[in-house]
């Protein structure tokens, strides 16, 4: 309910406060909520009429009991209970107008966020390396938050703000139109002066932010290099940088308040000339009866509440542009394509024994081709061992298994399934991932384990946690499979996340596993672990393996060397050695650096 | 948004942390002294308004005085003028001394910051501290606007409106005032209230955001285990539980908000009714009438404002616990009194049965280690990850206190050292390069700001710097970080052996590993190292054969043990871990080239543009 600007960026202010397009689009989330804001409407105007219709009943009264006025007491009894009346109406009127902007509001941001969270899960995750998780956290949060404040306070306070100014116009002009003119003679004046008063507004308002930025962004990074400057012993030096930079905010800050608080005498002074002159000419109509004192009264209450709502409008010109520059961003997300539909006709993939044939497969990814037609044909239950450089080509062998991306031409085919003919979910159920680095979710032990099938009995992770050596560690774990994994003081080591992510792999049970050997430091001990973890997973299986270890790629049925995105050798690694090509020179000459160290 | 959680402890501590924010007022004491005289006169000023309405409308208006009514005209003019400028100074003073206390929090902070030691920042994460210093500050700097101003105005407004009503009609003023008790118990009991509720949408808010958080940080394994429609419903449900918090708390306030306009309401309406009759009974004047349907406006607005007051003020208290605390935190390391200072040290270093154990860990990451290292040998540690071999080197230039025993420098126990001197004489390089986003020679000359450019060149030189760095746009003033040039893993490198070159310490303390860098790069590393290393104590976090095998001594940990030690020659004399090692990794040489500390050499050998290294990237290296 705070009129906060927190969440405005200082760059939107002198953006377009009105975009057709966005305001359209962003409007297009309340049509749901016709009726709602229907109420809204009607609670807001009620209360503003309410507002408008006390001060003329005061004057009404003022009018009856005057010296020369009719005097009665049974009116005045009538006009004090019209009072109340209105004050009870009034009071359920802002109730509702209270309650149904912030309902209104809050609805629209669970539905903004929702549709982004679940555009956000179609995307490719080349959207997600791309822009970086901050900058897409900022949209879902901050945007949308800048969205709700343009409703609660953007949208309905100008709604409300122009209404009260054209209510107390109108009921001015009804009653003394020449009066009015005059009382207005001050308007174009605090016009000007706001106009004025903004633009400096806007540029003070900047620099603080500016300011400000420079202050967090060296106090962020004096906090993470803290050890290195204890270490250099540079505390002082460091510390004189910040406290200039926090006095050059301190300098933008007094600056900003001291404009802010400008505009309270402006404000004041506009308002009382328009008071003095209704005043004065309003008093000599009233010499000449051509007013009563009541009506004089109205006047001035209403110049006096003349001024604020044109204050207010100015705040809420920098929320709508801010929420313009948001919108924009929010529908920059919900207008980026997905790379990879379902067809309509997309049909489930059935269970699978696993035989994959890749058939002179093209891809890349924007104007550049990696892979160079790839033929590749393996057998279910082949372990495969992808070596080669980096680019070489070896992840998007495996983007396209899973389908991140589709291929530009030829096709991938898991049991004589073409990949683009079945439902993205049946295939990646049942093509499991272990990935380099592992990340683990909020939550228990027990819950990264059991990601993929939530459905799994504390019997079936447990078995799976044996099954890859994880056992033994969680069981020591101070709350064992029930652990939280990011309690502070618990830290995983790099083996140990590896071997959970094993476990959710095999539980997980798929029938392709796509492996991207980590190549982390593991200590030698936990490295024969995982080794013998590694067997067991790709057990049974079609295996794919992005592979770094030795072992693997001497038990995998298969070595495909890339280069430049082509296959140039495959084989196994004895063949691959006797054949005396490419990959017996990689192997000989890292054998040979070896040696030389070793020497 | 709110921030924290808090809720308001007990009345004592809530009143010792107020006054203490206070108290950062005091050396402002004649600011504060002007923006109240300020305030008052302002107030005095626009309580004068209505009366000078009233005369115009009884005497002006209706003795029909022309000449009256121009005169309250001006004076009304005038009043407001001074009113104006009043408002002025105290809305200046009162925003520009809550910034001036939010300045000088944040100064005393990073200054307190920057003496808390490394144990601290163990246990702490870099966003909670930020938030102090940011989110923290900002609700504490905001309260001080808001109730400098608006308690002294609501206690001015009261009082002065109540004897000014009362004067004027004692009766109507008895009736037309009834709301306000119970009006502002009312305002303060609701801004108590609707904390909890905000406080649960705040809370909320973080749960959102968490599960937000996950999702794009792990997205690729929702979806390579195909979780979304899980993920969404799992969104959804914090959604509406967002939504429904929010539709709560709206609940309460919409009601509330709209009651408080009604109670003041109701005090103009008794005036309508109440103060009509009286003038009907010729009691009082229209003029004063209207004089009390004004004073009456003029205090509702403020105490409107009280419960926001209120939920601001519990907000600041949550904030002022946290900095409080963090300011409160006493350096576990700091200066010893008579501390001594260490001039030209020799570079001897000794550990004298030190006995280890990191704050907040259980495990004793040292156990009775001792080792003398003389000036100018070199020392490789060597072990398995968790062994001991950072909370060794961590012990010498005192960033943690050993638990037992004693670490010498020098002859002197390091805690008797002056912190800056003992720190100034090491030199570091490990493998977590930091650097500042200043101007590369600025980071240099890091731990020297006084060195000239000439020595900064030379010691680029030395580490093999200084090529890449002339190819840069700026050279030596190339600005580095988010808004500046990025560099490699091994670039980086290069400059901290810069930066620990220029320091020209007596002692070393280096880990030998190289991140991701191809092989001419590597080659040019080591070369740098060795320059670094001679002719100084050096103590080596050893991961390369090289290192180890011409250290003057080899001190394998194990759980933080010394199971070993001596040369290379002796040690693979001898059965034991360390021979085991060697025979693993020549056993498995072929393959995973594991190096000494069972890191695979190929991902230390890998391109230097290299994301995902492969075994192959290692023979075209080589």
């Amino acid at each position: 309910m705070a009129k906060s600007m927190q969440n405005v960026d200082p760059d939107d202010l002198l953006g377009k406060a009105y975009d057709g397009r966005v305001a359209r689009r962003l409007l297009s989330f309340v049509r749901p909520y016709k009726r709602r804001v229907l109420l809204l409407v009607l609670a807001a105007v009620t209360a503003i009429t309410c507002d408008l219709l006390l001060p003329w009943l005061f004057s009404r009264a003022i009018d009856e009991v005057r010296p020369d006025g009719p005097r009665r007491a049974e009116m005045l009894n009538l006009l004090g209970l019209a009072f109340l009346g209105a004050l009870a109406l009034r009071f359920l009127a802002m109730w509702g107008q209270f309650y149904t902007t912030s309902w209104l509001g809050n609805r629209v941001v669970y539905d903004l966020r929702n549709t982004m969270f679940r555009h956000l899960q179609t995307l490719s995750l080349n959207y997600i390396d791309k822009r970086g998780v901050g900058a897409i956290m900022t949209r879902i949060q901050n945007d949308v938050a800048v969205i709700n404040e343009m409703f609660a306070d953007g949208l309905l306070g100008i709604f409300s703000n122009v209404l009260i100014l054209v209510g107390i116009v109108f009921v001015m002009l009804l009653t003394d139109w020449q009066l009015a003119l005059l009382a207005f003679i001050a308007m174009p004046i605090m016009i000007l002066v706001m106009k004025k008063w903004r633009v400096r507004a806007v540029e003070t308002y900047r620099t603080t932010r500016r300011t400000i930025s420079a202050v967090n962004a060296n106090l962020a990074e004096s906090i993470a290099g803290m050890r290195v400057m204890q270490a250099f012993g540079r505390e002082e030096g460091r510390r004189k940088r910040f406290q200039a930079l926090n006095h050059a905010n301190l300098v933008a800050t007094v600056d900003a308040a001291r404009l802010g608080a400008l505009l309270l005498p402006i404000v004041i002074l506009i308002g009382a000339t328009a008071v003095v002159v209704v005043l004065f000419a309003g008093g000599r109509l009233v010499f000449n009866t051509e007013m009563t004192l009541g009506e004089l009264t109205l006047f001035i209450v209403l110049v006096d509440r003349f001024f604020e709502p044109i204050r207010d409008l100015s705040q809420q010109y920098n929320t709508m542009q801010a929420s313009m520059a948001a919108g924009e961003r929010i529908f920059e997300v919900l207008d980026v394509e997905p790379d990879v539909r379902d067809k309509p006709d997309a049909k489930p993939l059935p269970p699978i024994k696993g035989a994959v044939r890749y058939d002179n497969v093209r891809f890349g990814y924007g104007p550049t081709e990696i892979l160079h037609g790839i033929n590749l044909s393996v057998e279910p239950g082949e372990t495969v061992a992808f070596v080669g450089e980096t680019g070489a080509g070896k992840s998007s062998m495996i983007n396209l298994l899973m389908r991140f991306y589709d291929v530009w031409d030829g096709a991938i085919t898991i049991d004589g399934y073409d990949l683009r003919d079945v439902t993205q979910d049946s295939l990646r159920s049942q093509v499991g991932m272990v990935l380099q680095d592992t990340f683990l979710f909020g939550g228990t032990v027990r819950d990264n384990i059991r990601f993929a099938r939530p459905d799994a009995s504390d019997e079936a992770v447990e078995r799976a946690a044996r099954d890859v050596g994880a056992h033994e560690f969680i069981s020591k774990l101070p709350e064992g499979y029930d652990t939280p994994v990011q309690e502070r003081g618990l830290s995983l080591s790099v083996g140990q996340r590896q071997l959970l992510s094993f476990a959710r792999a095999l539980l997980a049970d798929p029938r392709i596993l796509i492996l991207d050997e980590a190549t982390s430091s593991i200590d030698t001990q936990t490295e024969r672990i995982i080794q013998v973890a590694l067997h067991r997973l790709l057990q049974g299986r079609t295996s794919f393996v992005i592979a770094h270890r030795l072992s693997t790629i001497r038990e995998a049925d298969k070595v495909v060397v890339l280069d430049q995105g082509r296959i140039i050798e495959q084989g196994t690694h004895e063949e691959l050695l006797a054949h005396r090509g490419v990959y017996f020179q990689l192997h000989a000459m890292q054998w040979r650096g070896e040696e030389q160290a070793a020497d | 948004m709110c921030s924290g959680t808090t809720a308001l402890t007990d009345e004592g501590s809530f009143v010792k942390i107020i006054i203490r924010i206070l108290s950062y007022l005091k050396p402002y004491k004649g600011r504060v002294a002007v923006a109240y005289v300020s305030l008052f006169l302002g107030l005095a000023a626009q309580l004068t308004l209505p009366i000078v309405l009233a005369r115009a409308i009884d005497n002006g208006i209706a003795d029909r005085d022309l000449g009256y009514l121009g005169w309250a005209a001006a004076v009304y003019l005038g009043i407001a003028a001074l009113q104006g400028i009043f408002t002025f100074g105290r809305a200046y003073l009162i925003n520009a001394l809550a910034e001036q206390v939010g300045n000088d929090m944040r100064d005393q902070l990073y200054a307190h910051l920057q003496r808390l030691s490394f144990s601290f920042y163990d246990r702490s994460q870099t966003g909670q501290l930020m938030s102090r210093a940011t989110e923290d500050i900002t609700s504490i700097r905001g309260m001080l606007m808001m109730t400098l101003r608006t308690i002294a105005l609501i206690a001015g407004t009261l009082i002065a409106v109540t004897v000014i009503l009362f004067r004027l009609d004692w009766v109507l003023a008895a009736v037309a005032l009834a709301v306000y008790p119970p009006l502002v118990v009312f305002s303060y009991r609701f801004g108590i209230g609707i904390r909890p509720m905000f406080a649960r949408v705040q809370q909320q808010f973080g749960v959102m955001t968490s599960a937000l958080q996950e999702n794009v940080a792990g997205g690729r394994v929702v979806r390579a285990f195909a979780q979304e429609a899980n993920e969404n419903q799992r969104f959804q449900e914090e959604l509406v539980e967002l939504f429904d918090r929010n539709v709560a708390a709206a609940r309460k306030w919409s009601v509330s908000y709209a009651g408080m306009l009604l109670a003041s309401g109701i005090g103009i309406g008794a005036v309508v009714w109440l103060g009509g009759h009286r003038v009907l009974d010729g009691a009082m004047t229209v003029g004063t009438l209207f004089a009390f349907n004004r004073y009456l406006t003029m205090l509702a607005e403020p105490i409107r404002w009280l419960g926001f007051v209120v939920n601001r003020i519990a907000r600041a208290i949550a904030s002022g616990e946290r900095i409080f605390g963090t300011l409160d935190t006493k350096p576990a390391i700091a200066n010893p009194p008579n501390a001594q200072e260490l001039t030209n040290p020799t570079g001897e270093v000794s550990f004298d049965s030190v006995t280890f154990t990191f704050p907040g860990t259980k495990r004793e990451a040292l156990s009775a280690v001792s080792f003398t290292a003389r000036p100018g040998e070199k020392i490789a540690l060597v072990g398995p990850t968790g062994s001991g071999k950072s909370a060794l080197v961590g012990l010498i230039p005192r960033f943690y206190d050993v638990d037992d025993g004693r670490v010498i420098v020098d002859g002197y126990d390091v805690r008797e050292l002056d912190l800056h001197s003992l720190r100034g004489q090491i030199g570091m390089v490990m493998q977590e390069t930091f650097l500042f986003s200043e101007t590369i020679r600025e980071n240099i000359a890091f731990g020297r700001p006084e060195a000239s450019q000439a020595e900064v060149e030379a010691a680029a030189k030395a580490a093999k710097a200084h090529a890449f760095i002339s190819e840069l746009p700026d050279g030596y003033e190339t600005v580095l970080g988010e808004r500046g040039v990025s560099l490699s893993g091994g670039q980086k490198q290069r400059l901290a052996i810069a930066r620990g070159l220029l320091m020209d310490p007596a002692i070393l303390i280096l880990d030998d590993s190289t991140s991701s860098v191809d092989s001419q790069t590597e080659a040019e590393i080591q070369e740098a190292m060795r320059n670094l290393m001679a002719g100084r104590t050096s103590i080596v976090i050893a991961q390369r054969l090289d290192t180890v095998r011409d250290a003057d001594q080899i001190l394998v940990l194990q759980d933080g043990r010394i199971t070993q030690r001596g040369t290379h020659r002796e040690l693979l004399g001898r059965e034991g871990f360390y021979r085991e090692l060697y025979d693993l990794q020549r056993s498995e040489r072929t393959g995973t080239g594991a190096s000494l500390d069972g890191q695979p050499a190929e991902a230390a050998r890998s391109g230097e543009l290299a994301r995902s290294p492969s075994p192959v990237e290692v023979g075209t290296g080589g």
